[in-house]
C-alpha cells in the first residue's frame, strides 16, 4: 500500500499484512476456539454429563456429598429440578453476565440508562437478594420439618395478647400448623419461585427467539409451517393440560415447569418474529449476506442480538406470570406435594387467616413483591434496552 | 393581505440549546434573519448546521426538554411568537404557517384517506360544512398538481408515489392558506426528476397564494432554483446571507464558496476537508476555522466575528471581510490526504 | 478502457417477481423489475446505471450479485456464468464481488463495533486469526480516511459521511475485483457526497477495482463513471461514454434527466425539461416504447399538424381513456364537491360541460391548431359524455396513434460505443417525427426548451 501505515508496531509478525496480501485459499473455514467458549462448553457439557450419571447411578435419598461448616449444611441431593436449574444459571452466566462483563462500555451505557428508574434499582438489589437466598438459603436455613410440638408460633415480635409471651427468635416469622418453619418454607418456596421462573424464562428465551427469527428469516413456507404451529399452541388450554398429566402422573415440579415453558414461549414468538422481520430489511442482513455468511451466521449473529431487547423483555415480563402460575397450581392442591411453594404455604395457612395470620400472609408478601419486582424490571429493562436510545 | 414594509418573519438573535447528557448542545446559537413578504428564503447549511432546528423553533416545534429556546426574539407579523401560550401556538401552527416536512411517508397517516386528512387540517381552523371542506380539499389537491383530484381524493395514502404523497402533505399545509409555509428539506428523500416537480411546484403555489416559503436544505442546487434570498448556516451560526445573486454569483464567505465546490455534477469537486466541529464545545473564533483554507491567527481567537454587510443585504460573518475592502488573503493548504477525525454524534 | 479484459459480462438479465394471492399463491401477475438488460464492465472501469426509483436498477445489481436469482439470462464473471454457480463457488464469487449499500445507517449492525462488523467478511471466509484481522482492518481503516483506535467505536458515534467510508472499508477488506454501489452517496450531505466519490476514484486506481455505480441522480454518475448506462421500467435506453452521453443525449428520458441535475447556475432556474407523473406501474408496462407516456419528445401521428405540447396532451387524455374512463369519472370532474356516497350518474352528461372540462382538465385550449385533431377529439368527448367510453377508446386508438406506441425500439448503435433505444434516433423517423422547426441531429437539443 501506498499510504502510511499508521499502527504501533507492537503486534509481532502482522504489520506488514494489508487485506492484499491475504491468500484466501488458505482459508477453509472452522470455528473460532475463544477461551469464553471453550468454558462455556465445557461448563455446560460437564453440567449435563453430571445429570445424566445422577439420574442413571444416583440414589434418590441420599446426597452427593455431605459437608458440615459449623451450622451451615452443603448436603445437595439434586432432582431433575436443580439439575435443570444448575444448567440455567450457568447458561445465564455466559450468555448474559460474561458479555456484560467482556463489554464494559455497553454495560455502562445499559446500567445509565437502567439506573434513571429507581424503582427497578431497588427491584433489583431485592430480586438478586431472593435469588441468593434462593441458591444459598436453604444450605443455611434447612429444610422444614413437622414439628407438631411447636405449631402456630406466631412470628417474633407479635403475641395474642399483649403482654403475654409471643414469638421467638427460633422461628423469627412463626410456624405452620404442623410446626415447620415459616422462614424455612419461605426461603424454599423462594428457590421454588427463582427455579419455575428462571428455568421457564430461559426455555422461552431459546423458543421463542429461535422459532421467532427462524420464521422471519426464511419466510414463506417455512413462515407459514412455524407461525401456524404457534396458532395452535396459543389456543392450547395449559391449564387443563396440566390437570391431567397431574391426575395421570402426579404434580411433580420438573414436569409443570416443563409444561410451563413448553407452553407459554408462543406469545413472545410472535413478538420476536414481528421485530425480526423489521430487522431482516435492514440493509446490514443483505451485506452479511453479501460476503458470504450462512444463514445460521445471519441469525444468529445478526438476528437474534438485534431482537435481544424484545426477548428480554419480553421473558423477564414473563417471569412473573409463571411463578404466579405455579403458586396459582400449588394454591388449588394441584402442585408438587413434595415441594414448599410459596403457593402451597398460602393455601395452607388460608384457613387460619383469623388466628395466625402470618402463614398465609408472609409467604404471601414475599410473592406479591417478587412477582413486582420482576414486573419493575422488565418495565426497566425495555427502556434501557431500546435501540432507539443509543 | 395588507402589504407593509415590515418583514412578514423577523427572527433576531435566536439561541436553541438541547441539554444532552453530554453537555449543552447549542444548536442555534444567535441566528438572525428576516423573511420579507411573499419572498423566499433558503436556509442552506450541513447535517447539523442548527437550520433545522432554527425552522422548527419559530413555532416551537422542538421537544421541551430537552430543548429550549434560551434567548432572541421570532416575531411574525409584528408580533412575538416566543411570547405565546400553546394554544396560541396550536391556532399558528397549521393555521398561518404551515410546515411540509422531509419524508411524506411518516407525515401521512395510513389508515385514513388522503380527503379525510385535509379536511381535518381545515376543520382545524375552520368552520365549514363537510361538502365544502370536500371541494375545498379537491381544489388543494388540484392546485397541488394532482391529476383527477376529485377521485384521488377517497383513496389512501399507500395508493401514492413518494412525490404524489409529498404534494397531498403540502396541500395538508396549505389548508388554511398560510402566510408562512416552512418547508424542512421537502425534496430530499426525492428523486432528482420528482425534486424538480417539487420546486417547480412551490414556486407556483407561491405566487397562487401569495405566501412567504422558508425552505430547509443541504442543496445548493435546490437553493439555486428556489430562492430568493439564503442564509448560509455552519454550526449553529449564520455565516452568510444574501440575496441568491449575492451567494451564487459574489460568494464571500470560504464557507459558501467550499459548498459551491462540491456540488456534484460540476466538471471537479472539491471536497471540504475535516467535519463539523463538536457541538457541545466549539471551538473560538470563527467555527469554520480549522477547515478555512483562509484562515488566519485573528480567526482562531474570540467569538464568530459580527455578520457585516459587504453590500446592500450582503451579510458575511468573517474576519476578512470585517474590515470592509481587503477581502480574503491568499489560501493556505488544509487539505492533506483526506481524513476525517472523530465524529460527533 | 475498452481494451482492457472484459470482468462483468450481463447479457438479457431478467428478474421478475410475481404477485401471488391467496394460500394457494395464484399468480395474478409479474413485476417485471428487470426486462432483458445487457452491458459490460472491463477491468478497471466504472460503469453508472441511472434512473428513478422503480426503474430496477437496484434490483440489477442485486441479481447481478446473485442475491436475487435471476429469471432468465446470464451474468459472466471473469468468464464463468455466476448464475451456475454451486455453494461453494458462489462464497468465492462473494469474496470477488462487493457491495456498498445506500442508507448509511442501517448498514451496520447497530450491536457490532466497527472492528467487529469489518471483521465479519474475514470470519466468514475462515480468517480464525484475531490479531491478523485486527491488523488489516486498522490500517484499512487509516486507509479510507478514519483512525485506527475507531475500531472499537460503534456505528451510531459516526456521522453519514464516515459511516460509508467504514462501508467502502467493509466491501475492500476481502480485496475483491468488483464493487457494486447502489446509490452509495444519495442518503449524504451534498458536501459529503464530493468526499465520499472521490475516495471511492482513489480507492478504484490504487487497487484497480470494477466499479458498478447505481444512482438517480446523473451529477453524481458523471464525475466517476467511464460509461453510463440510463434505465427506464426494467429496460435500458441509453448507454454510452459519460462524456458523450452528456454532450450529444440520444434518448429524451437521458435529456430530462440531465436537465433535472440540481445545479448552481442560475440561468437556466425553472426552464428545464420537466417529466411530468411517476414511473409507470412496471407490472403493467406501456406497450411500445415503455417511456412514450411521459416523454416530451413523442412522435406526433401523421397527417396532423400539432405543437408537441398539445400533442403531449392529446396523447395524455387518449392513454387516460384507455385505462377506463367511465361516465363516472367524468362525473367526479364535473361535480367535484359530491361524495362518493351520495353520487347519483345520470345516463348522459351535457356534452359541452364534458369538453370543457376535459379541456381545463387536459390543458387544452378551445382550438387546438388542427382542425382534424380537433374534430377527433370532440367526437371522443361526445362519446364519453353519453356514456360510451368503448367507443371514444376506440376513436382515439385509431386516430391518435404513434410509432412510439405501435413499436418497441431496439437498443441500435448511434456512435461508437453509444447506443439507444428511441424511434427519435432511427434514421427514417426523424423527419415525420419532429416539430417542423427542428430536424437535425440532437446535438443542440438540449438548449431547446421542451413544453
Amino acid at each position: 500500500m501506498s499510504t502510511e501505515t499508521h499502527t504501533d508496531g507492537t503486534r509481532d509478525g502482522h504489520d506488514e499484512i494489508t487485506f492484499e496480501d491475504v491468500d484466501w485459499e488458505e482459508f477453509d473455514g472452522g470455528l473460532e476456539w475463544t477461551r469464553t467458549r471453550v468454558a462455556a462448553y465445557l461448563t455446560m457439557g460437564g453440567i449435563a454429563l453430571a445429570w445424566l450419571l445422577d439420574s442413571l447411578y444416583g440414589s434418590r435419598r441420599d446426597p452427593l456429598v455431605d459437608y458440615q461448616f459449623g451450622p451451615v449444611e452443603f448436603a445437595p441431593n439434586p432432582g431433575n429440578v436443580e439439575w435443570l436449574f444448575t444448567l440455567t444459571l450457568a447458561v445465564l452466566f455466559f450468555y448474559c453476565l460474561v458479555p456484560l462483563y467482556q463489554n464494559p462500555r455497553r454495560t455502562k451505557h445499559y446500567w445509565k440508562e437502567f439506573k434513571k428508574n429507581k424503582a427497578a434499582v431497588a427491584s433489583l438489589v431485592f430480586l438478586v437478594f431472593i435469588f441468593l437466598v434462593a441458591v444459598f438459603g436453604p444450605f443455611i436455613v434447612g429444610r422444614p420439618e413437622l414439628d407438631l410440638a411447636n405449631a402456630y408460633q406466631p412470628p417474633v415480635f407479635y403475641s395474642y395478647v399483649p403482654g403475654l409471651e409471643g414469638g421467638t427468635w427460633e422461628h423469627p416469622f412463626g410456624t405452620m400448623q404442623s410446626g415447620e418453619d415459616i422462614l424455612q418454607t419461605v426461603v424454599i418456596g423462594a428457590r421454588v419461585s427463582m427455579m419455575v421462573g428462571l428455568i421457564g424464562c430461559l426455555m422461552i428465551v431459546v423458543l421463542a427467539s429461535a422459532v421467532g427469527t427462524t420464521a422471519a428469516y426464511f419466510g414463506g413456507l417455512v413462515d407459514e409451517v412455524l407461525m401456524r404451529f404457534v396458532d395452535i399452541m396459543l389456543t392450547f388450554p395449559t391449564f387443563f393440560l396440566i390437570l391431567f398429566v397431574v391426575y395421570l402422573y402426579g404434580g411433580d415440579l420438573f414436569t409443570i415447569i416443563l409444561i410451563l415453558g413448553l407452553t407459554t414461549w408462543t406469545a413472545t414468538s410472535r413478538l420476536v418474529r414481528s421485530e425480526a422481520l423489521q430487522r431482516n430489511e435492514e440493509q446490514y442482513i443483505d451485506a452479511a449476506k453479501n460476503v458470504g455468511a450462512s444463514e445460521r451466521w445471519i441469525i444468529t449473529r445478526h438476528l437474534v442480538p438485534n431482537v435481544s431487547n424484545t426477548i428480554i423483555t419480553a421473558a423477564t415480563l414473563a417471569i412473573p406470570s409463571l411463578i404466579l402460575y405455579e403458586a396459582v397450581l400449588a394454591f388449588l392442591g394441584f402442585g408438587d406435594p413434595n415441594v414448599w411453594s410459596w403457593g402451597r404455604v398460602i393455601s395452607e395457612g388460608r384457613g387460619d387467616l383469623q388466628n395466625a395470620w402470618w402463614i398465609a400472609t408472609i409467604p404471601g408478601v414475599f410473592l406479591f413483591l417478587t412477582v413486582l419486582a420482576f414486573n419493575f424490571l422488565g418495565d426497566a429493562l425495555r427502556d434501557a434496552l431500546d435501540p432507539r436510545h443509543e | 393581505m395588507t402589504m407593509t414594509d415590515d418583514p412578514l418573519l423577523s427572527i433576531r438573535n435566536l439561541q436553541t440549546y438541547f441539554h444532552t447528557d453530554d453537555g449543552v448542545v447549542k444548536a442555534v446559537d444567535g441566528v438572525s434573519f428576516d423573511v420579507d413578504r411573499g419572498e423566499t428564503v433558503c436556509i442552506v447549511g450541513e447535517s447539523g448546521s442548527g437550520k433545522s432546528v432554527t425552522s422548527e423553533s419559530i413555532t416551537q416545534l422542538i421537544p421541551i426538554p430537552p430543548g429550549e429556546i434560551v434567548g432572541g426574539e421570532v416575531y411574525f407579523d409584528g408580533e412575538d411568537v416566543t411570547e405565546l401560550s400553546t394554544g396560541e401556538l396550536q391556532e399558528l401552527r397549521g393555521g398561518r404557517i404551515g410546515h411540509v416536512f422531509q419524508n411524506p411517508q411518516g407525515a401521512l397517516n395510513p389508515v385514513y384517506t388522503v380527503g379525510y386528512q385535509i379536511r381535518e387540517a381545515i376543520d382545524a381552523h375552520h368552520d365549514l360544512s363537510k361538502a365544502e371542506a370536500r371541494q375545498r380539499a379537491i381544489r388543494l389537491l388540484e392546485d397541488v398538481g394532482i391529476p383527477e383530484a376529485a377521485t384521488r381524493i377517497d383513496d389512501y395514502p399507500h395508493e401514492f408515489s413518494g412525490g404524489m404523497k409529498q404534494r397531498v402533505v403540502i396541500a395538508i399545509a396549505l389548508a388554511c392558506e398560510p402566510d408562512l409555509l416552512i418547508a424542512d428539506e421537502p425534496t430530499t428523500a426525492l428523486d432528482v426528476t420528482i425534486e424538480a416537480q417539487i420546486l417547480d411546484l412551490l414556486r407556483d403555489l407561491q405566487d397562487e397564494y401569495d405566501m412567504s416559503i422558508v425552505f430547509i436544505t443541504h442543496d445548493l442546487g435546490v437553493v439555486a432554483e428556489i430562492a430568493d434570498r439564503v442564509v448560509v448556516m455552519y454550526a449553529g451560526k449564520v455565516m452568510e446571507t444574501g440575496s441568491v445573486e449575492d451567494i451564487f454569483e459574489n460568494s464571500a464567505h470560504p464557507y459558501t464558496e467550499a459548498l459551491l465546490e462540491c456540488l456534484p455534477g460540476q466538471s471537479n469537486l472539491e471536497p471540504i476537508p475535516g467535519t463539523l466541529p463538536s457541538a457541545t464545545d466549539p471551538p473560538d473564533g470563527c467555527r469554520f476555522h480549522d477547515r478555512c483554507e483562509y484562515a488566519t491567527e485573528e480567526c482562531r481567537v474570540g467569538d464568530q466575528p459580527a455578520l457585516s454587510e459587504i453590500e446592500d443585504g450582503h451579510g458575511v460573518s468573517c474576519v476578512h471581510w470585517q474590515r470592509g475592502s481587503d477581502g480574503l488573503p491568499e489560501p493556505t493548504d488544509v487539505r492533506g490526504p483526506v481524513r476525517s477525525t472523530g465524529g460527533e454524534r | 478502457m475498452s481494451t482492457q479484459r472484459t470482468l462483468l459480462e450481463v447479457r438479457d438479465l431478467e428478474k421478475h417477481f410475481s404477485m401471488t394471492r391467496g394460500v394457494l399463491k395464484d399468480e395474478i401477475g409479474r413485476v417485471k423489475a428487470v426486462d432483458g438488460i445487457s452491458f459490460e464492465i472491463a477491468e478497471g472501469e466504472t460503469f453508472g446505471i441511472v434512473g428513478e426509483s422503480g426503474c430496477g436498477k437496484s434490483t440489477a445489481a442485486r441479481t447481478i450479485l446473485r442475491l436475487e436469482d435471476p429469471t432468465d439470462g446470464t451474468v459472466r464473471f471473469d468468464g464463468q456464468d455466476i448464475t451456475e454457480y454451486d455453494s461453494t463457488e458462489l462464497k468465492r464469487f462473494r469474496r470477488e464481488a462487493q457491495m456498498i449499500f445506500q442508507d448509511p445507517d442501517s448498514s451496520f449492525d447497530p450491536r457490532m463495533s466497527v472492528g467487529e462488523s469489518l471483521a465479519e467478511p474475514l470470519i466468514v471466509h475462515g480468517m480464525t486469526d484475531r490479531e491478523r484481522r485486527r491488523s488489516i482492518i486498522e490500517k484499512l481503516l487509516v486507509r479510507v480516511g478514519l483512525q485506527a483506535d475507531d475500531i472499537d467505536r460503534y456505528p451510531h458515534e459516526f456521522s453519514g459521511g464516515q459511516k460509508q467510508r467504514i462501508g467502502l472499508a467493509r466491501a475492500l477488506v476481502l480485496n475483491p475485483r468488483l464493487l457494486v454501489a447502489d446509490e452509495p452517496v444519495s442518503a449524504l450531505d451534498v458536501s459529503v457526497q464530493a468526499e465520499i466519490l472521490e475516495l471511492m476514484e482513489d480507492l478504484q486506481d490504487e487497487f484497480g477495482l470494477s466499479i458498478l455505480l447505481i444512482s438517480h441522480n446523473l451529477g453524481v454518475v458523471r464525475h466517476i463513471c467511464d460509461r453510463v448506462g440510463v434505465m427506464y421500467l426494467g429496460e435500458l435506453v441509453e448507454v454510452g461514454p459519460t462524456e458523450e452521453l452528456f454532450s450529444d443525449p440520444e434518448h429524451p428520458y437521458t435529456r430530462a434527466l440531465i436537465s433535472a441535475i440540481p445545479s448552481a447556475d442560475l440561468s437556466d432556474r425553472g426552464d428545464r425539461v420537466r417529466l411530468k407523473g411517476d414511473v409507470p406501474d412496471p407490472s403493467d408496462p406501456p406497450r411500445g416504447c415503455r417511456f412514450h407516456t411521459r416523454c416530451p419528445e413523442v412522435v406526433p401521428p401523421e397527417g396532423y399538424d400539432l405543437e408537441q405540447r398539445t400533442w403531449r396532451s392529446l396523447l395524455d387524455f387518449t392513454q387516460r381513456v384507455e385505462e377506463g374512463m367511465d361516465l363516472e369519472a367524468v362525473y367526479d370532474l364535473l361535480h367535484p364537491e359530491e361524495a362518493l356516497e351520495d353520487r347519483d350518474v345520470p345516463e348522459r352528461l351535457p356534452t359541452s360541460d364534458v369538453e370543457a372540462a376535459l379541456r381545463s382538465e387536459y390543458d387544452l385550449a378551445d382550438d387546438i391548431g388542427d382542425p382534424d385533431a380537433d374534430a377527433v377529439f370532440e367526437r371522443a368527448v361526445e362519446r364519453l359524455a353519453s356514456g360510451d367510453p368503448e367507443d371514444a377508446r376506440e376513436t382515439l386508438a385509431s386516430e391518435f396513434t404513434t410509432v412510439c406506441r405501435r413499436a418497441t425500439p431496439e437498443l441500435e448503435r448511434v456512435g461508437p460505443d453509444h447506443r439507444t433505444a428511441c424511434h427519435l434516433a432511427d434514421g427514417h423517423q426523424q423527419l415525420d417525427g419532429r416539430p417542423a422547426d427542428t430536424d437535425g441531429p440532437e446535438a443542440d437539443r438540449l438548449d431547446r426548451p421542451a413544453e
